[in-house]
């Protein structure tokens, strides 16, 4: 079995039939069809995704939001299969990846392979685009050296790549450069209109000493709490786009 | 929007915004944009840009210079410092060129060192570079 297709949970909704029937034609029509797998309310993602990486297919596609195709690519690091997506409406990781849709058959069939880095949270979770720290009078230590603080409530975005959208002044994230992008927004309210102010750092690791009360990553997934984040570098073997961001 | 340089569009790569309070030891190849609050040293091969609200009690090294905050400690520039009417240096300044702006204070010892020690600078470091090349 060379490719194995994960879909979301959600596209079980009926809305989703002609998508994924033209979805399905197209990509036999490409040669690259292949396995099938429905995620089920009560599927058990990380036993399902153990289970079908055990039959070492070429490519696993997640087929969905950006939620899925975060864990599966944390599912993905270290193995010798290459990770795969079709979004389904609007997607960060798609923008980044430079593959909509509209040209996923395309992109599949074209395999263009890009070696990514991937962030870690506490050793336990990881996220393929960016983590969204949500605190109050944070405290954080870059790099185990540079103490960073400020008062009152503060984002913290760790970012390994980010869609176009994004437009904070900095440098540019990139997913292969085995770095994170790090961010501190803090919102001040001016007379009219709220005017973010921001602070950018590029680091490999980030130690968070206090202030958090909300972690999100890759837009989706809610993890409780996170006392450092970091880089793995070039952990995981991606099929992207030629309009990916980096 | 993002392009697919390493830097930002402008070059700057890191950004201490305001309300933002650093302590450490502060190594970066890129632009920086100081707007907070800094204790320790700050060192790039880049630019560097001291707001005028900014508050470093730090010892600065960098490429080229913009100044209007405060502050305490020396500065070491290898090309151009400028010193905005806002700026408050406590601290010896050296640099091979220097724009002093009317209304800036300045306590300490200020050296110019001209375009020769500048062109002798980069010429030690081709040196050095090319001794390394060799080694290898």
């Amino acid at each position: 079995m060379n490719n194995i297709y994960i879909y979301d949970q959600e596209l079980s909704n009926r809305r989703y039939q002609k998508v994924l029937e033209q979805l399905e034609t197209r990509l036999t029509d490409l040669g690259i069809g292949g396995k099938i797998y429905r995620l089920a309310p009560l599927t058990r993602f990380e036993d399902a995704i153990r289970d079908e990486v055990a039959k070492k297919p070429k490519t696993i596609v997640a087929v969905g939001g950006d939620a899925l195709v975060s864990r599966l690519a944390g599912a993905l690091v270290g193995k010798d299969i290459a990770l795969g997506f079709v979004p389904i409406g609007t997607s960060m990781i798609g923008d980044a990846f430079g593959i909509t849709l509209e040209s996923a058959c395309r992109t599949l069939a074209a395999r263009r392979l890009v070696t990514l880095d991937i962030g870690k949270v506490d050793n336990r979770h990881t996220f393929l685009c960016r983590a969204e720290i949500t605190t109050k009078n944070p405290k954080i230590i870059i790099d185990g050296e540079l103490s960073v603080s400020t008062e009152g409530a503060a984002t913290i975005e760790a970012i390994n790549v980010i869609g176009d959208e994004f437009g904070y002044r900095g440098a540019v994230p990139r997913a292969d450069d085995g770095k994170l992008n790090a961010y501190i927004l803090k919102t001040q309210s001016g007379f009219l209109t709220k005017e973010i102010s921001q602070s950018a750092f590029i680091c490999k690791q980030l130690e968070i000493i206090s202030g958090v009360t909300k972690v999100l990553l890759d837009g989706g997934i809610e993890v409780a709490g996170a006392k450092s984040l970091e880089i793995t570098p070039r952990a995981l073997t991606a099929i992207v786009g030629k309009d990916r961001t980096f | 929007m993002f392009t697919k340089n390493a830097s930002g569009k402008d070059g700057v790569e890191t950004i201490i915004g305001p309300s933002v309070k650093i302590e450490g030891n502060f190594v970066c190849q890129g632009g920086i944009v100081v707007e907070g609050e800094v204790k320790g040293t700050i060192k790039t091969s880049g630019f560097l840009e001291i707001g005028e609200k900014a508050s470093l009690s730090a010892d600065v090294t960098a490429e080229e210079a913009k100044i209007g905050g405060e502050v305490r400690g020396t500065i070491k520039v290898n090309g151009f410092l400028e010193v905005t009417p806002t700026a408050k240096l406590f601290g010896d300044i050296e640099a091979a060129f220097v724009s002093i702006a009317r209304g800036a204070l300045i306590k300490g010892k200020c050296v110019i060192l001209g375009g020769e020690a500048k062109q002798q600078k980069s010429a030690a470091k081709q040196k050095d570079e090319l001794t390394e090349l060799r080694d290898e």
